[in-house]
């Protein structure tokens, strides 16, 4: 493609590499922006700005928030004998929406993924063990959830905090693989259907 | 099964064709390169989510269009409709499906609805060529007979690529490496052994279709026979602890070896099925007659699998058939297969309705020209 302004270029470039954008997608993108009111613009600029230079990692908990640490790891109404681990922000912002879990969460930031290079070491696993390692006996952890994405590199890293954390003492568990909720077991393909079987609990 | 109407827009050579399909047998007849074959093609495509040559899906897109559109009204054999619609965008990659105007996210929900049995000259090499083949023509079939077999290989591959990718890297070299590979063992050979299951059954069942279908080929005293040289070792209760116990000593002992040449080598990806006839490996010691008789029995063994397990009649697609077998043997195939299921069948012999077809009634014959196709 022949471009007339090397501004559009530039920025089209930069759209394509966003997720399920392509080169004529971010194109059409960047000539929309272009008939936009210049505030608009500027305020579209800030805003990218903003959320580079405000949000930022909790130091406890590695979720994104805007103050450090976050709101969940400051609020005293929550327990901080259960500590929830999960693999991403959107996993907390999830399993907040159930109103169910009143814990702490641990972000991993990924689940283990040697294809796309990573391993244990590019996870939050050693700040976990710190994290554990700091309580004291009166503010002891009870329990720790694994709430891992229900596929190979969930499991895998389930397995793999699993043998790390033993030795810890701390009741460990783990979510169940069981059906979405609202979906028909009738209509369950049989793997998940399985998987539910398998985590079963008694009534 | 049925398929009632086909259309393809911007598939391969075909800008929009619409075609209403006979319930017995549909003939294309066309010079070679004019488009008979991606007829084919986009019903493999609707029924299996990708195209039976193992092509990128941007390369299915007809050149100078954005993607491509496949629709085709099923109905089954006890007839319930089914629309189901594909459409590729080559800018997003993206593959969308519908099945009655409801998306489907996944290819898993595809593939088994709408079975089918194909035949194209590039599947000589099951019966001629190396093992992928074969695994190849086992996993085509498992995975349209039982929707829990693709969900597992799919999820084994990726175990698979993760575990390889562990392997493959020079910094994991040493004791570091068992460590690493450890948290996917257990699932991997969860996965391995449940494969295996299926195959090993599979085996065993299609083996006793072979014999019957190889009889009625073959007039003489050949005695076909299928033999599984499976990684995970085969017993009589593979869902026991100790058959567990049992294969991962057998994985364990690959573990120097992986190591060493930085690739799993243990599993059903290295599995082998070996064709036998009177005891003497197809592969190798079959004249080119038996290894054609043998595919030919195979496949309609494939059918008969495929109805007994789904409970419907899968499509049976021939590609270039008279290209490939002789006159007589071909005739043969048509004979056993019309009666069996719709039929789908190219050829470059515009005299093939005449010859084969002209005691049977409902039979249609298309001609397929630059990517247009006409009834007669
Ligand atoms: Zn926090």
């Amino acid at each position: 493609m022949i471009y007339t302004s090397q501004s559009i270029e530039i920025l089209s470039d930069h759209l394509s590499k966003l997720p399920g954008i392509g080169k004529k997608t971010a194109q059409r993108l960047a000539l929309f922006i272009l008939k936009l009111p210049d505030e608009e613009v500027k305020s579209l600029a800030n805003a990218l700005i903003q959320l580079k230079e405000r949000v930022k990692y909790c130091s406890e908990c590695y979720n994104i928030t805007e103050e450090v640490p976050c709101s969940i790891c400051k609020n005293p109404k929550r327990d901080r004998s259960i500590i929830c681990v999960v693999e991403e922000p959107k996993d907390v912002m999830a399993i907040e929406r159930t109103n169910e879990f009143h814990g702490l969460y641990h972000v991993l930031g990924s689940s283990l993924s040697p294809l796309d290079g990573i391993g244990p070491d590019d996870l939050k696993i050693k700040e976990l063990l710190e994290r554990i390692q700091q309580r004291t006996a009166q503010d002891p952890i009870a329990e720790i959830i694994l709430a891992l994405d229900p596929n190979v590199e969930g499991e895998a890293t389930t397995v793999y905090l699993n043998k790390l954390l033993r030795p810890y003492e701390i009741k460990l568990t783990r979510i169940a693989r069981g059906l979405p909720i609202g979906s028909d077991l009738e209509f369950a393909d049989q793997a998940t259907l399985a998987r539910a079987l398998e985590a079963r609990v008694v009534l | 099964m049925k398929l009632e109407t086909l259309s393809l827009s911007g598939f391969r050579n075909h800008n929009n064709t619409n075609i209403t399909c006979s319930p017995t047998i549909n003939l294309f007849v066309g010079k070679n390169g004019q488009g008979k074959t991606n007829i084919l093609e986009a019903i493999t495509y609707l029924s299996i989510g990708k195209s039976f040559f193992s092509v990128p899906d941007s390369h299915l897109v007809r050149r100078g269009d954005a993607g491509f559109i496949l629709h085709g009204s099923f109905k089954s054999d006890s007839g319930v409709a089914y629309n189901v619609g594909i459409r590729y965008t080559d800018e997003t990659k993206k593959k969308e499906i519908r099945i009655n105007n409801k998306d489907e996210d996944r290819v898993s929900s595809l593939v088994g609805k709408f079975p089918v049995v194909i035949l194209y000259p590039e599947q000589h090499s099951i019966t001629n060529g190396g093992p992928a083949e074969r695994r190849r023509f086992m996993d085509m079939v498992l995975s349209q007979a039982h929707s829990n077999y693709f969900e597992m290989l799919t999820e084994y591959r990726r175990l698979l690529r993760q575990r390889n990718a562990v392997l493959g890297d020079a910094r994991n070299r040493g004791v570091r490496i068992r460590d690493l590979l450890e948290p996917w063992n257990k699932t991997f050979l969860e996965y391995a052994i449940g494969i295996t299951v299926y195959r090993d059954s599979f085996i065993k069942e299609i083996e006793l279709y072979i014999k019957k279908n190889y009889d009625n080929i073959v007039t003489g005293s050949e005695v076909p026979a299928l033999q599984y040289d499976s990684s995970v070792p085969l017993s009589d209760d593979m869902s026991s602890d100790d058959h567990y116990e049992k294969a991962y000593e057998a994985f364990r002992t690959t573990f120097e070896t992986e190591s060493r040449y930085g690739t799993t080598v243990f599993g059903p990806h290295r599995d082998e099925l070996v064709l036998l006839i009177n005891d003497l490996e197809v592969r190798k010691y079959a004249s080119q007659g038996q290894q054609k008789s043998f595919l030919v029995a195979l496949k309609i063994s494939e059918s008969q699998y495929l109805l007994e397990k789904r409970d419907e009649q899968p499509l049976i697609l021939l590609d270039d058939l008279f290209g490939e077998l002789d006159r007589e043997r071909s005739h043969r195939v048509l004979e056993l297969t019309t009666g069996m299921g719709q039929t789908f069948v190219t050829s470059a012999d515009e005299t093939i309705g005449k010859t084969h077809y002209s005691s049977l009634n409902g039979h249609i014959q298309f001609t397929v020209s630059e990517g247009y196709v006409t009834n007669a």
